[in-house]
């Protein structure tokens, strides 16, 4: 065992430990030095940077001046009828105006900027070999930007404040004028993170650095938009369900959006050997399973079953993305993941799935979007029988048609619904298999990292939608016919003719075609597949293994009495 | 996995403390590193040199976990680089050829951060940054921003960095790389004091005396490949080298001539007046043969020197054909 201990330690140490603590003040000093230990170490560092940095204390500065600016001009304009007129929603969103540029501009791309420096200067390699996991180097970061945001926000606090006094708001208006625009700068931040984890060359940085900076202008100007919405026309109803179903949608929505990217930040940053994936993949089926249940919640309570066929399409488009990421992951386990494969039948039957793998990618991708359809019955059924009791009591009263015959006559029937599924279906089969197999055989030749597997799934997509229409077009006799059969590689004009010309085409056939070539895509990536299943679960190293069980003795609780009936123990 | 500490690792009592066990490393074609093997113990300085591209730098970082293998591994302290870079990492300083260019810090801050980074908590943490500031020289400086440091002054921050949390095990890629002489001697001796700590040290240099000053072996990369490892005394044995030897003879050296000519072990005699210089294959026992030879020949011998190669030396014969 190494350790320093020059002789004049235990001085040293004494002199530390009998720092003398007099007052309340040095106490309180000496518990925040205590506390602080615990604190992110990443936070502390960026904390202290932060604040002497020139762009912070700029910000900081025009923030408070532009907030004292308002206040004088604003009230000024508004004169005596400060008393009377609701000038309140006026001065308060003027406020978020100037809280939402550094929330919405400057927090994201101080993100962004701080990790992707660090990658491109390598103090980031510095920063990786300490004791530090990606994780928490990531909610280091993540922690400094909601410091620099509730710094930003103390600013700001006492105008938010002052407009509380002024009429025409409520506290509530207020209270979610700030926790929207903070929700959205950490979700924003997060994605600078995600960016920053993922643009470590110099080109590609000032690239992703330029289109970040847009999507942010853009972010700030669609969430005034919204906030203007809410301040002046928005009357908020607090006391309605309606309200508060609302807020929780919102919520779970960051809550999802966050994990994902933050969890994608993360794999980026972790080492090839370590497992990039499976948390990951749990957070896209938490994200799934939150998005059909409010899709299921939307559909009983509105009455709508298109909301089902709306859920179905953007499930398809969500797993296809995921999906070109998974399916571009390495096939060969590192031993490091092997270590924790699942060994029960059990578990190899339903967690094999969440390990790495472009096979499993793949099969989890279509699995989930089977899932989704499945899913999609469940409030489809339930609310199909909600209509025929009613209908029937109806009926059995002597009532006659009534509305819920009506709607019972404009609900959709299951081919509607599981038609387009199946075809979507049958669409990220082919082209994630497709894609999947000209990743593998690329793999032979070049070093596949996170821009191919989305290169070629694009292109694929690109070829399979685009090819079939320039030949429609090119030809005469059915360049008018719109949609027909040949368009049947076309995954985007056959979704969007099932979706809004219903019923235009020979469903059945449709089907029938693209599950034929489904299969067979299928088929042909079974062979990976079966190779990344055979892989089985591997004992650590042996010095591994020593110096786990090293620690677990030196951490093992002494055997003593457990209760005071046991052997030994003092009555 | 249960954490630890800092202060609680432990090292295997035997065996070495850095292993490469059939490393490569390729770039597209290239063969940045190519089947290099070799292993450090504890308390052993091990140079590594080799001509700009020869693959140091490209296996120091294998080795302190910031790039991969194509083939191979390499272990500290028996723990893999590939598998379980985090254990590796907890037992690991690294001192790049590069210096850290963090913004808006000072030098206690940043040996502070790294402390933190590397779970030293409390009074541990106080304790081993007073350490590190006094073993590194940088007590009056605690308060200098970083980027406003000398050569010299960041050189010897990163090694504080690099022994914050007091590693078994260090890897320093050319630390004396633009350190004028003073500064030099200052790092030849921290370095020996940590390998008197018990650590294992690699250290990379383009200085050649420096290396032969503080490193009980050397390994000679070139091309990625691994020409030779050991002292440079087996390494100069290995390679059959020859010993320079200088005569002084009184009353002149032309019976030296006489005497040597036509002996297979004794190249490039010159002689001149009274003195011969010649390069002689064998041991120091060979010499001291030689040496009585002469006397007992009635050979007036007023002076005889003879020097083993440098490591410059070496290193030129060693790589003889492949350096440009």
């Amino acid at each position: 065992m190494t350790t320093i201990d020059p002789p004049q330690d235990a001085e040293l140490l004494a002199e530390l430990v009998t720092l003398p603590v007099d007052t309340g003040w040095d106490r309180f000093e000496a518990w925040l030095v205590k506390a602080s230990d615990r604190l992110n170490p990443i936070l502390v560092k960026e904390a202290r940077q932060a604040l002497r940095s020139r762009q912070f204390v700029i910000t900081f500065l025009l923030m408070l001046a532009a907030g004292w600016l308002w206040s004088i001009v604003g009230l000024a304009s508004i004169g005596p009828s400060v008393y009377y007129a609701a000038e309140g929603p006026r001065m308060l969103f003027v406020y978020h105006l100037i809280l939402s540029f550094p929330l919405l501009v400057v927090a994201p791309y101080s993100a962004f900027h701080s990790l992707s420096s660090e990658r491109q200067d390598r103090t980031y390699e510095l920063l990786s070999i300490t004791a530090l996991g990606a994780r928490q180097i990531l909610s280091g970061k993540m922690c400094a930007i909601l410091l620099q945001m509730m710094v930003y926000l103390s600013a700001i606090f006492p105008c938010l404040a002052f407009t509380y006094l002024l009429r025409g708001l409520d506290i509530f208006t207020i209270v979610l004028v700030v926790s929207y625009t903070c929700l959205l700068s950490l979700a924003l931040s997060a994605t600078g993170l995600l960016l920053g984890a993922i643009a470590p060359l110099r080109q590609r940085h000032i690239g992703v650095s330029v289109v970040l900076a847009i999507a942010l202008f853009a972010a700030l100007f669609f969430e005034n938009l919204v906030i203007f919405q809410l301040v002046y026309y928005g009357g908020l109803a607090v006391v309605t369900s309606e309200f508060w179903i609302i807020q929780w949608g919102v919520a779970s929505l960051f809550a999802n959006y966050f994990a994902i990217v933050f969890l994608a930040a993360r794999s980026q940053l972790l080492t090839v050997s370590e497992n990039r994936s499976t948390a990951l993949r749990w957070a896209l089926v938490a994200a799934q399973l939150t998005f059909v249940s409010w899709m299921a919640f939307a559909v009983i309570a509105s009455g709508e079953p298109e909301v089902l066929l709306g859920m179905i399409y953007f499930s398809t488009v969500f797993w296809y993305v995921c999906g070109m990421f998974l399916t571009g992951e390495a096939g060969n386990l590192s031993p490091r993941v092997k270590r924790d494969l699942p060994q029960s039948a059990l578990g190899r039957m339903f967690v094999t799935w969440f390990t790495p793998g472009p096979g499993t990618g793949y099969m989890f991708a279509l699995s989930n979007m089977l899932a989704v359809t499945l899913l999609a019955f469940l409030p489809y059924r339930w609310i199909g029988a909600q209509l025929r009791n009613t209908v029937s009591a109806n009926a059995g009263a002597g009532l006659g048609p009534n509305v819920a015959f009506g709607a019972m006559q404009t609900w959709l029937s299951p081919s509607e619904i599981l038609g387009p599924a199946a075809v979507a279906i049958a669409y990220l089969a082919i082209y994630l298999g497709i894609g999947a197999l000209v990743i593998r055989w690329l793999r032979r030749y070049v070093e596949v990292k996170l821009a191919l597997p989305v290169v070629v799934n694009v292109l694929l997509m690109m070829f399979g939608s685009l090819t079939p229409w320039v030949i429609q077009m090119t030809s005469p006799a059915i360049r008018n016919s719109g949609w027909t059969m040949l368009q049947a590689p076309n995954a985007v004009w056959t979704l969007a003719e099932i979706c809004f010309d219903k019923p235009p085409l020979d469903m059945a056939a449709l089907v029938l075609l693209l599950w034929g070539v489904a299969i067979v895509v299928w088929l042909l990536n079974l062979r990976p597949l079966l190779d990344e299943l055979r892989q089985v679960r591997v004992a650590p190293p042996q010095r591994v293994q020593a110096e786990e069980a090293a620690l677990a003795a030196e951490h093992a609780v002494p055997e003593g009495p457990k209760s005071p009936w046991d052997e030994g123990a003092e009555l | 996995m249960i954490l630890h500490s800092p202060a609680a690792i432990a090292t295997v009592a035997d065996g070495p403390l850095i292993e490469l066990a059939h490393l490569h490393r390729y770039f597209g074609r290239t063969k940045a590193v190519y089947d290099v093997n070799f292993s450090v113990g504890r308390g052993q300085v091990f140079g590594y040199i080799g001509p700009n591209g020869a693959g140091k730098t490209t296996s120091m970082r294998i080795l302190a976990t910031l790039d991969m293998p194509t083939h191979g591994d390499a272990f500290v302290d028996g723990f893999s680089v590939v598998q379980d870079a985090d254990r590796v990492r907890r037992r690991l300083g690294f001192m790049p050829d590069y210096f850290d260019t963090q913004p808006n810090i000072v030098v206690g801050e940043y040996l502070d951060f790294f402390a933190r980074a590397y779970g030293l908590m409390g009074p541990e943490r106080q304790r081993a940054l007073r350490h590190v500031m006094s073993f590194t020289r940088l007590d009056g400086l605690i308060e200098k921003p970083i980027d406003g440091l000398s050569k010299g002054m960041k050189q010897r921050l990163c090694l504080g960095r690099a022994m914050i949390h007091d590693p078994p095990v260090m890897i320093l890629d050319e630390p004396a790389a633009g350190l004028d002489p003073r500064a030099r001697i200052q790092l030849r001796e921290m370095i020996g004091q940590l390998a008197a700590d018990g650590k294992a040290i690699l250290v990379s240099s383009h200085i050649l005396t420096e290396l032969a000053e503080m490193c009980d072996t050397v390994a000679i990369i070139e091309q990625g490949q691994l020409l030779a490892t050991g002292t440079v005394e087996e390494i100069h044995r290995a390679r059959q080298a020859r010993r320079a030897v200088h005569l002084r003879v009184l009353g002149g050296a032309e019976p030296v001539r006489v005497m040597l000519a036509g002996r297979d072990d004794i190249h490039e005699l010159h002689v001149v007046g009274e003195t011969a210089d010649f390069l002689h294959d064998g041991s120091l026992e060979s010499e001291a043969d030689l040496l009585r030879d002469f006397v007992t020949a009635g050979i007036r011998v007023a002076a005889f020197g003879s020097r083993a190669k440098s490591l410059e030396d070496v290193f030129m014969q060693v790589t003889e054909g492949l350096v440009q």
